[in-house]
C-alpha cells in the first residue's frame, strides 16, 4: 500500500460537526482514487489533510508505512492542483512548471518542455499567465504539479471552474495522462461522471464519512442506499412492494402498442435531450419522471403506459 | 484605489449530521494500468522519487533548525517595529499626555480644568471642527461630479486628468500654503477679494488638498458599480437625477462615508497650510499646540490640547475604520462589471443635459481651484523686485535678506533630501515588516487577535498629529537614557513615524490579496516557508514597494509639523526654510519663498510620478487611498 489513511478526522474551530469523521482509506501505487460527494461532505478537507495543509484531529496518514505527522507540507513530495489553477501570476508558463523542480534544486528545461507537450501546450514556455484561457491554465497547473514527479498527486476539483464541454474533454485527457505517467492520485470532485471517467476506484463521501468505495462499475451497479443512488444520478422511487427502485437515466420507455405497461402516468410535457425525444410523465406516487418516447406519437395531457428497461433500473 | 476583498482560506463546511454506517475502505484495487511514456520511465509511481525532493536530503535536525530559524525571523519582524514605535511614538506621546495630568509626580487634573476653562481653547476646538466640516463638505460636493466624469465616462485624456487631479494631494502643505498666500495676498491677482487670512482661504486650501481623496475613493467604487441597477431604474421611469439619487447614491454611500472620514481627519490635523494661511485669527488645535509651545512656552496647555486632539481623532478613526469595512462589504456585492460610456456634452431631447453639468463643475474646479494657484505660483516665482527673471532662483544660492536664513536654500534642500532618504529607509523597513506580519493568517485564534491588535497599533501615528509627535520628542528624547536632541537622527525618525502608516496601508492590501492557496501550492511543490515568502509574497511585495517608497519619500520631504519642532537652526529642511522666508519682511525673501516652494513642489511631484509609473508598470494594486 502506498497511501494509508487510518481513522482520520479534521475538525474546524467553531464547527458543529467534524468536517472529516474517522475516515480510513488505502491506495495502491499507480492507483487513481476519486473522492466523490456533494459540496461540504469533507472531501476537500480530507485532501488538504493528506497534503499536510490541515492538522489532523485524530488518526494517521502514512506513506509506505512512514507516518507523515512530523513531515511538513513541503517535504511530503506530493503534488497539488486546485480548481482555479492558482498559477503564480508573476511567472510565465515555464516558470510555473519549473517551480517544483527549482525547489528541489533542479534546472531541467527539457523536463519543462516534456511536460508542456504532455498536456498539449508545447511551445507555450514564454507565455504570460494572463494570456491563457481557463482550460490552458488548468493544463499548466497539471504540468506544474507533475513536473517534480510527485509521489502522490492531489487534485481538488480541478475542472469545476470550466464549462461542460471542456470539462468532459479534459477529464478524459487527465485520466490518460495519469495512466500514462503511472501517477498515484487522489481526485476530489462532486461530478460523478468526472469521477467515473478519471478514477480506478471511487470513494463516496457524505457528512465527513466514506459511505462506499468501489470501482465505477461496482458503484453504479450497487449503490449502498437511496441517497447514494440519487447522488450517482439515479432517480429513486418507491416501488409497489414498498421497496426502493433506482431508475437510471434510460430506464423508462413509453410502451408501444401491444406492449404491457408496467406503470401508468399522464404526459405533462415533451422535451428533447441528447438526440432523443423524451416525455415528462407524472406518475402517481413517483412524481415526474422522464421516459423515452421512441416512435410513439403522444400529446401532452394524454395517459400513457411506461416500460422499465431491463438493466436500466436496480432494486435497492 | 481598490480595497481588494480578502479571500479567506477555502472555508470548511461543517458536516451536517454524523450520518450513516461507516464502511471501511479496503476494496480491491482495480486494474492499475501502468503504461509509461518513453523517457518518463524513471521516477514514476513504481520508483517514487524519495531522494529527488527535499524529503530525504536533509536530516531531521536540519528541519528543526529551519523551523527555529523561522520562529526567530518572525519574532524579529514583530519586535523591531513594536520596539521602534514604542520608543519613538508611544513613549513620547504618553509622556506628553502625562504632562497634562501629572504635576510633580502627583495626579493633577487642575491643568485640564484651567486650560479647558479658557475661551481661547474652545475657540480653537470649535474652529478645528468648523474648518474640518466645511473642508469635508466642499470636498465631497465638488469631488462627486469629478468622480463621475473621471471614473464613469471615457474621453480622450482621461488618464492624464486622473493623474493631474492627484498631484495636489501629494504636495507638501507648505507649498500649498505659499501658493494660496501668493494668490490671495493684497499684491496677488485675487487680492481685491480681501481673503488673505480668512476662513474661506483656509477651506479652499483644504479642499485643494483633499479633492483627490474624494475623487479616487468614490471613483474607485463607482467604476465597479454595475450600471444595470441604474438602467433598470431609468427603464422604470426615473429621470436621470432621480435614478442617481435613489439608486446610485445609496450604493456609493460606503465609499462616500469612508472618503468623508479620511478627509475630515486630514482637515482636522492640517498644520502647515493653516499656519501659513490662518494668520492670528484662525487656527486648529494643531497650530494652537505649536503656538502654546513656541510662543507662550505653556507646555501644560499644549499637553491638554494634544489630549483633546487625540480624543477628536480617535472618534474619527473609529468611524473611518467602520466605514472602510462596510465599503469592502459593498465592493463584494458590486461585482466587477465595468461598462463605461463616452462623455456626452451635447444636450439633446433624449439625454437631457447629458454630462454637461458634472463636466462643467469638474472643469471649473480643475482649472480654478487646482491649476490656477499652482500656475500662478510658478509664474509669480519669476517676478523679482527688478522685473521678470530668474533672480529668485539665483537667490536660492544665498541666505536671503538680513537675518533671514543661516544656510542657503540649496543647503536646506540637501539636508531635506538626506533626511528624507534616511526616513524612507526606516519607514519602508519597519512598515514592510509590519505588513508582512499583519498579512499572516495563523490558525490559532489568539495569534489572529494579536495580529489584529498590532494592525491597529501601527495605525495610531496616522491619528496622532505630527506636531504632537515632534513635541513629544522634545520633552522625552532630550535627556538620558536617550539623549538625541542634538543628534541628527531625530528628524528622520520623526518623519518615519509619520510615514510608516502610509507604507503599511500601501503594502498590506497587496499582500492580503494574495490567495492563500498560492502559498499552499508552493509549499506542496517543495518550497520551505522561507522560500514561499521569497517566491510568492516577494514578487507582490516588490511591486507595491515602489509606491510605498515614493509615498514615504514625498511625505518625509514635505513633512513640516514634527520637523518644525526638531530642526536645528543651523540645519533646517526645505519646508522650514520656506516658512521662515515667508515670515520675514522684504520682497526679496518673499520671492525666494515662492521659488523654493516651486522647487519643493516639482521634486515631490516628480518622485510621486516615478512611483506611480513603477506601480502601473508592475501592474499591482495600490494602497487604500
Amino acid at each position: 500500500m502506498s497511501l494509508r489513511i487510518d481513522g482520520v478526522s479534521v475538525v474546524y474551530e467553531r464547527a458543529a460537526a467534524p468536517a472529516v469523521d474517522e475516515v480510513s482509506l488505502e491506495m495502491a501505487a499507480g492507483e487513481v482514487l476519486a473522492l466523490l460527494g456533494p459540496s461540504g461532505c469533507g472531501k476537500s478537507s480530507l485532501l488538504r489533510a493528506v497534503a499536510g495543509l490541515e492538522p489532523l484531529a485524530a488518526g494517521r496518514v502514512r506513506w509506505e508505512g512512514q507516518d507523515l505527522a512530523e513531515v511538513p507540507v513541503h517535504r511530503r513530495g506530493f503534488g497539488l492542483m486546485f480548481q482555479d489553477g492558482q498559477l503564480f501570476p508573476h511567472r510565465d508558463v515555464a516558470g510555473n512548471v519549473a517551480f517544483g523542480l527549482q525547489m528541489a534544486g533542479r534546472r531541467d528545461r527539457a523536463r519543462v518542455a516534456e511536460l508542456l507537450e504532455l498536456v498539449g501546450l508545447a511551445g507555450y514556455e514564454r507565455r504570460p499567465i494572463s494570456t491563457l484561457s481557463g482550460g490552458e491554465q488548468q493544463r499548466v497547473a497539471l504540468a506544474r504539479a507533475l513536473a517534480p514527479q510527485p509521489r502522490l498527486l492531489l487534485l481538488d476539483e480541478p475542472l469545476s471552474a470550466l464549462d461542460r464541454g471542456l470539462r468532459e474533454r479534459l477529464a478524459v485527457e487527465i485520466a490518460g495522462i495519469l495512466r500514462a505517467t503511472g501517477t498515484t492520485a487522489v481526485y476530489v470532485t462532486h461530478d460523478h461522471d468526472e469521477a467515473f471517467t478519471v478514477a480506478h476506484r471511487v470513494a463516496l463521501m457524505r457528512a465527513g464519512r466514506v459511505i462506499q468505495t468501489g470501482s465505477p462499475d461496482e458503484l453504479w451497479a450497487a449503490p449502498t442506499d437511496a441517497e447514494a443512488a440519487a447522488f450517482l444520478g439515479y432517480r429513486v422511487v418507491t416501488a409497489d412492494d414498498g421497496g426502493s427502485l433506482a431508475l437510471g437515466p434510460r430506464a423508462l420507455r413509453v410502451a408501444g402498442s401491444g406492449e404491457v405497461a408496467q406503470v401508468e402516468g399522464v404526459v405533462a410535457g415533451l422535451t428533447f435531450a441528447r438526440g432523443e425525444r423524451l416525455a415528462l410523465v407524472d406518475v402517481e406516487g413517483w412524481g415526474q419522471v422522464r421516459a423515452r418516447t421512441g416512435e410513439a406519437e403522444i400529446e401532452p395531457g394524454s395517459a400513457v403506459g411506461l416500460v422499465i428497461e431491463v438493466g436500466g433500473a436496480i432494486r435497492l | 484605489m481598490p480595497a481588494p476583498g480578502t479571500h479567506p482560506a477555502a472555508s470548511p463546511d461543517p458536516a451536517a449530521d454524523p450520518a450513516t454506517a461507516f464502511v471501511p475502505a479496503p476494496a480491491p484495487a482495480s486494474a492499475v494500468e501502468q503504461g509509461v511514456l518513453p523517457g518518463m520511465a524513471s521516477d514514476t509511481a513504481q520508483e517514487p522519487l524519495l531522494g529527488g525532493r527535499g524529503g530525504a536530503r536533509e536530516p531531521r535536525g536540519g528541519a528543526a533548525r529551519a523551523a527555529a530559524l523561522g520562529w526567530v525571523g518572525w519574532a524579529v519582524a514583530v519586535v523591531v517595529p513594536l520596539a521602534f514605535l514604542g520608543v519613538f511614538f508611544a513613549w513620547p506621546t504618553a509622556a506628553l499626555v502625562a504632562r497634562g495630568f501629572v504635576t510633580e509626580g502627583a495626579l493633577d487634573l487642575s491643568g485640564f480644568a484651567e486650560v479647558l476653562g479658557r475661551p481661547r481653547t474652545w475657540r480653537f476646538v470649535g474652529l478645528t471642527l468648523l474648518q474640518a466640516s466645511l473642508g469635508t463638505g466642499f470636498s465631497l460636493l465638488l469631488g462627486l461630479p469629478a468622480a463621475y466624469v473621471l471614473y464613469r465616462c471615457t474621453f480622450r485624456g482621461r488618464t492624464v486628468l486622473r493623474a493631474l487631479v492627484t498631484v495636489p494631494f501629494v504636495l507638501p502643505t507648505v507649498v500649498v500654503g505659499v501658493a494660496f498666500r501668493a494668490l490671495l495676498a493684497s499684491s496677488g491677482p485675487l487680492g481685491f477679494l480681501d481673503l488673505d487670512g480668512s476662513l474661506a482661504a483656509i477651506v479652499a486650501a483644504l479642499v485643494f488638498f483633499n479633492y483627490a481623496v474624494v475623487v479616487r475613493t468614490v471613483g474607485g467604487l463607482w467604476e465597479r458599480l454595475d450600471p444595470r441597477a441604474e438602467e433598470a431604474a431609468r427603464a422604470l421611469g426615473a429621470s436621470p437625477w432621480r435614478a442617481f439619487v435613489s439608486v446610485t447614491l445609496p450604493m456609493l454611500a460606503p465609499a462616500i462615508a469612508s472618503a468623508a472620514s479620511i478627509v475630515f481627519l486630514f482637515c482636522a490635523t492640517a498644520f502647515g497650510v493653516v499656519l501659513i494661511l490662518g494668520g492670528t485669527r484662525y487656527g486648529t488645535i494643531e497650530t494652537e499646540i505649536w503656538v502654546q509651545t513656541t510662543q507662550f512656552l505653556d507646555l501644560r496647555a499644549a499637553a491638554v490640547l494634544s489630549v483633546a486632539q487625540l480624543v477628536v481623532i480617535t472618534v474619527v478613526l473609529a468611524v473611518s475604520a467602520y466605514t472602510r469595512r462596510s465599503r469592502e462589504r459593498a465592493l463584494h456585492l458590486a461585482g466587477t462589471v465595468v461598462r463605461l460610456r463616452p462623455l456626452r456634452l451635447r444636450p439633446s431631447a433624449a439625454t437631457g443635459w447629458g454630462d454637461l453639468v458634472p463636466a462643467a463643475v469638474t472643469a471649473a474646479v480643475g482649472l480654478g481651484l487646482l491649476a490656477f494657484p499652482l500656475v500662478h505660483l510658478l509664474v509669480a516665482s519669476f517676478r523679482t523686485p527688478s522685473g521678470w527673471g530668474l533672480g529668485n532662483y539665483v537667490a536660492l544660492g544665498t541666505t536671503g535678506g538680513p537675518n533671514a536664513l543661516s544656510v542657503t536654500v540649496w543647503d536646506a534642500l540637501l539636508t531635506s533630501l538626506r533626511t528624507a532618504v534616511d526616513a524612507t529607509v526606516i519607514a519602508v523597513v519597519v512598515g514592510t515588516l509590519v505588513a508582512l506580519v499583519v498579512s499572516r493568517r495563523p490558525r490559532s485564534r489568539t495569534a489572529r487577535r494579536a495580529i489584529g491588535l498590532m494592525d491597529a497599533a501601527v495605525m495610531l501615528p496616522l491619528g496622532v498629529s505630527a506636531v504632537t509627535v515632534g513635541f513629544g520628542f522634545l520633552i522625552t528624547l532630550n535627556r538620558p537614557p536617550l539623549d538625541l536632541r542634538s543628534s541628527l537622527v531625530l528628524i528622520p525618525i520623526a518623519q518615519a513615524v509619520v510615514a510608516i502608516p502610509l507604507v503599511v496601508r500601501t503594502v498590506l492590501p497587496v499582500l492580503r490579496a494574495i490567495d492563500p492557496r498560492l502559498r499552499e501550492v508552493a509549499a506542496v511543490l517543495g518550497a520551505t516557508p522561507g522560500r514561499v515568502l521569497a517566491h510568492v509574497d516577494g514578487p507582490f511585495l516588490v511591486r507595491s514597494l515602489g509606491l510605498a517608497v515614493g509615498f514615504a519619500f514625498a511625505v518625509s520631504l514635505g513633512e513640516f509639523g514634527a520637523t518644525a519642532f526638531l530642526a536645528r537652526p543651523d540645519r533646517p529642511t526645505l519646508p522650514v526654510v520656506v516658512v521662515r522666508l515667508l515670515s520675514r519682511p522684504g520682497a526679496e525673501n518673499y520671492g525666494m519663498a515662492l521659488a523654493a516652494a516651486v522647487v519643493l513642489a516639482l521634486l515631490t511631484a516628480t518622485i510621486m510620478g516615478i512611483a506611480e509609473r513603477l506601480r502601473s508598470a508592475g501592474g499591482a494594486g495600490s494602497g487604500e487611498w
